[in-house]
């Protein structure tokens, strides 16, 4: 007899495993800068750290203190000293002489200086720490949760098993609004404290309002559950929200609370999130003119009043094909 | 205003001039984080039209868009945005990006920026001046 979980696959295939993966914010995720530094060979090792001490009392690297002083040239015995910033337009070469004028720094020692291309900011994720080390050594204070998050080891398969409980009240919904004739996506709020899922809601833009994505119907939805919102959610029943516990110090919207959401919202639904002061977000798969990580990362710009932590690819088989089934638009 | 709201108005113009929605900023009165004053109007709008494209219409606001509303003006295919004053901290519009004129986005919007800035300017400096007297604290 053939095993059982063979013969599932044949009736429907069987998803691979997901992984929640760190969408990080744009200064986290953006290509190491480069700006012109003069550095010189060492040509006499026993000269290196008199070099160094010197160099570092005459030439501080004030806008450059991520940068290390001495370099092994491409793991040779070869070391390289940074002598100085070149600003934003170095000329040809330059000689020690020029570079280091004042007498303060004795050059004995050291060859004919060059331009190199180091990195302009201290790097804060591993990955921009190792594409930083290519060019000149960097100094790193890693971000331990940040690189767990990036390995996809910040779960616990425990806690999987909730996220993806969590996911299924929105693809549920997403079904149920599909069925109205609505766009299939599909979110829910869930406060992490307790466990408990606040608000469930599907598109509703091809019946109550343009505007109303998902996301927005689900922010709506908690601000209804305390006593405020707008629309009414009456002819769509899937669309639903738990008043809260009595006893319950009401938190201002989303406070501390985590969506899941089966599609990445959109420029609209990001900054909605950003004023629902919403914790994490969670969704299923990217969409071409998504907003948090796709085109822009909105959910962790030094510049607004609130950031949020957004993890993609949560339940993503049963998410991408929302899109696919039948009378799906 | 009686329900504190800071106090932003925007109307929505057809092709003919004529207003078909207006708005203003009710997130303190409708206990809703999203009730912008253009939230609000493209409401009114969609319920004068009985539809969500305005491709002929115009919105004018006192200050810039934050990046939710300039989001939905695309999402409803609005043809321009007017605005007033500028919002250094949170304007979609120019000042901290450009939603509306972002080439990867589906829909792009005319914007005129600064109409009447002195004036819009007045009115929310006016609600922060009583606003900061009625909360301050005994010295």
């Amino acid at each position: 007899m053939e095993p059982d979980c063979k013969r599932r696959k044949m009736e429907e295939p069987a998803d691979p495993p997901w992984e929640a993966l760190l969408v990080l914010p744009e200064l986290e995720s953006r290509e190491v800068e480069l700006t012109p530094a003069y550095a010189a060979p060492v040509l006499l090792r026993t000269e290196t750290s008199r070099l160094v001490r010197e160099l570092s009392a005459a030439r501080p690297l004030t806008e450059l203190p991520h940068l290390k002083r001495v370099q092994a040239r491409g793991g040779t015995q070869l070391l390289e000293v940074l002598l100085c910033p070149a600003g934003p337009s170095p000329g040809a070469s330059r000689t020690l002489a020029e570079l280091l004028p004042d007498g303060r720094v004795d050059v004995r020692g050291l060859g004919e200086p060059f331009l190199v291309q180091v990195p302009a900011r201290a790097p804060l994720t591993r990955p921009q720490f190792e594409e930083a080390a290519r060019h000149w050594p960097t100094a790193f204070h890693e971000n331990k949760r940040t690189s767990q998050a990036l390995a996809g080891r910040l779960f616990t398969l425990q806690d999987k098993a909730a996220m993806e409980a969590r996911m299924e009240h929105a693809v549920w919904a997403a079904r149920r609004g599909a069925e109205l004739g609505m766009v299939p996506a599909g979110a829910a709020v869930v406060d992490p404290a307790t466990g408990r899922v606040l608000a469930v809601g599907h598109d509703c833009r091809n019946g109550l309002h343009p505007l109303l994505h998902a996301a927005m119907v689900c922010v709506d939805l908690v601000a209804c559950g305390q006593g405020g919102g707008t629309y009414s959610y009456r002819d769509y029943p899937a669309c639903s929200f738990l008043p809260p516990l009595p006893g319950d110090g009401l938190p201002y919207i989303c406070t501390g609370y985590d969506l899941y959401l089966t599609r990445e919202p959109c420029v609209m639904c990001a900054m909605a999130l950003v004023h629902s002061r919403i914790q994490r977000v969670f969704y299923g798969v990217s969409s071409p003119h998504g907003a948090l990580g796709t085109g822009y990362r909105l959910h962790g710009r030094q510049d607004l009043n609130h950031r949020y932590e957004v993890f993609r690819g949560v339940l993503e088989g049963p998410c991408r094909r929302l899109g696919q089934e039948p009378g799906a638009r | 205003m009686a329900h504190n709201d800071v106090p932003i108005g925007a109307v929505i113009v057809d092709a003919q001039g004529e207003i078909i929605g207006c708005g203003r900023n009710e997130r303190e009165l409708r206990g809703d984080p999203l009730a912008h004053a253009e939230i609000v109007a493209l409401q009114a709008a969609a319920t004068t039209r009985g539809s969500w494209r305005f491709d002929d219409c115009t919105l004018v606001v006192t200050l810039e868009p934050c990046a939710m509303c300039a989001g939905a003006m695309s999402q409803a295919r609005l043809a321009r945005v007017v605005f007033g004053a500028f919002d250094a901290k949170a304007g979609a519009v120019t000042s901290v990006f450009d939603v509306v004129r972002d080439p990867r986005l589906p829909h792009r919007l005319e914007v005129v920026a600064g109409i009447e800035e002195l004036a819009c300017v007045r009115v929310l400096k006016e609600f922060f001046a009583v606003a900061r007297t009625e909360n301050e604290l005994p010295k």
